[in-house]
């Protein structure tokens, strides 16, 4: 029950009953560094072979995540970039494959890297009062590897993925909720929090199967799935 | 030879210069190979009977409690029902004419991808729901039918649908743009469809090209169902 507690240092994960609460750590902007990613993935390895039931993620400070670690890809940006791209794009398929729902409990900002997690979520409740959902990709030139392309297209109504991506719209809560990309807005982060663990605590009681869980989700993204598996893959992609 | 007088599964009748099929009686209209048989023989009749010049249009509606409450699962072979489904699937995506679900009741996993497979869905207000159970009875969705949720379902809609297993009533669905409207009671519903129907045959569309124009719309849908039916020939071979 209470107390399992397990931290790297960027990150933790906890449990509450059947939940699994995973939690970016630390006033920091909690950008996708390969430690961070790495971090991430074992926590959701855990809680892959746990018998926990949900999921729900979230994050102290100011920023669920502000994207990519640039000071980290900055000495080397030909290798690190791919390199962490393809970090992230595993992160996500460890999300997407995981055997429970998954919940985003939104307390900052998601831009770049941070939307692409979020989004990689099955369900998001977001702060009404703080923090944007946005993609600046368009405004630095930097072109969207397929597979995350893929995944933003697979969850966004065509119209919001079009002005997220090749406006690079900066949705605040109220906009998001109103356009579908989050579920519910709440009026702080212990408000938020408790949404998703209420949200995720409901679901959780129904007779619904794991493994079966992990195989709808699958089947409802096979080629979302397969694509991010072909980039992510050791030999990955080049971003022209 | 003195026989039982069994109801027929189904009857087509027109109506001035369209045609309405009704799943006949008060039961479960589960989907297995006799129901899908008297629904293909009635649609044979139909395409006999309409212009090769002209649209006509189909109505597809039920009697009593549900419009169809899924696979026949109690039947004895599960591959012969699963077959049965592609081809009822494929026999309505090519309709060369519009067609649309008068939904009076009940429409649950393969029957509410049965009425997600028209081009139009009307559903009454007063009773029903739209529910894919599948998460529930931990059954796996077969690429076809899953493609056709998603072809007609928005991002958001088909992530509550298919992974919260949602009951849908008839509000509900209008709201998250599953159905195209809803009405007060079953009478209602079926002449609203009527006078839907009517409106499109007054277009004068080509058949052919209507059809043509359903198959460009949605590639996968039609690839999906054809890759079934033909993997099931395969199979069916194989075992020989």
């Amino acid at each position: 029950m209470l107390g399992l507690f397990f931290s790297a240092g960027m990150c933790s994960l906890e449990r509450f009953g059947s939940i699994l609460v995973l939690r970016l750590t630390g006033e920091t902007e909690h950008r996708f560094s390969p430690a961070l990613c790495s971090q991430l993935r074992q926590h959701i390895a855990t809680a892959a072979a746990s018998d926990a039931r949900a999921l729900v993620t979230t994050n102290d400070g100011k920023y669920f995540s502000n994207g990519l670690d640039l000071e980290w890809t900055k000495p080397e940006p030909q290798t690190r970039v791919p390199y962490i791209l393809r970090e992230l794009e595993r992160l996500v398929l460890d999300l997407l494959k995981l055997n429970m729902p998954t919940y985003a409990a939104i307390c900052g900002h998601a831009a770049a890297g941070g939307l692409l997690f979020a989004m990689a979520h099955d369900h998001r409740i977001m702060r009404k009062d703080r923090g944007f959902l946005y993609s600046a990709a368009v405004d630095i030139n930097f072109v969207l590897p397929p597979g995350s392309s893929a995944l933003l297209r697979a969850k966004m109504a065509p119209k919001v993925f079009k002005d997220m991506i090749l406006q690079g719209v900066k949705y605040t809560g109220i906009m998001a909720n109103e356009v579908g990309l989050v579920d519910s807005l709440q009026e702080d982060s212990a408000a938020t929090l408790k949404e998703a663990l209420d949200q995720a605590s409901k679901f959780v009681e129904r007779p619904w199967e794991k493994a079966a869980y992990a195989g709808l989700r699958l089947s409802m993204y096979p080629e979302l799935i397969e694509r991010l598996e072909r980039e992510s893959s050791s030999g990955g992609f080049i971003t022209v | 030879m003195a026989q039982e007088e069994k109801e027929p599964y189904c009857r087509l009748e027109r109506r001035g210069n369209f045609f309405v099929l009704t799943l006949i009686g008060d039961g479960e209209h589960r989907i297995n190979p006799p129901l899908v048989d008297a629904i293909l023989a009635c649609l044979q009749t139909l395409r006999s009977l309409s212009s090769p010049s002209t649209c006509t249009a189909l109505i597809t509606t039920g009697h009593g409690k549900f419009f169809s409450n899924g696979l026949d699962l109690a039947f004895p072979s599960r591959d012969a029902v699963r077959r049965k489904f592609a081809e009822l699937l494929s026999a309505y995506i090519n309709l060369p004419m519009p067609t649309i679900a008068a939904v009076c009741g009940h429409a649950a996993a393969a029957g509410f991808i049965l009425a997600l497979a028209h081009d139009y869905v009307y559903m009454r207000k007063d009773r029903g729901f739209l529910y894919m159970s599948e998460i529930d009875v931990r059954i796996l969705i077969p690429p076809g039918p899953m493609n056709i949720i998603r072809s007609k379902l928005t991002p958001r809609a088909f992530r509550d649908a298919v992974l919260c297993g949602i009951k849908h009533t008839a509000g509900m669905a209008l709201e998250a743009g599953i159905v195209d409207s809803m009405h007060g009671n079953a009478e209602s519903t079926r002449e609203a469809a009527f006078s839907k129907a009517e409106e499109l045959v007054a277009r004068k569309w080509n058949p052919d090209f209507y059809r043509e124009m359903r198959a460009a719309m949605y590639p996968e849908v039609f690839a999906a169902i054809s890759k079934t039916l033909e993997d099931s020939d395969v199979s069916a071979m194989s075992k020989l």
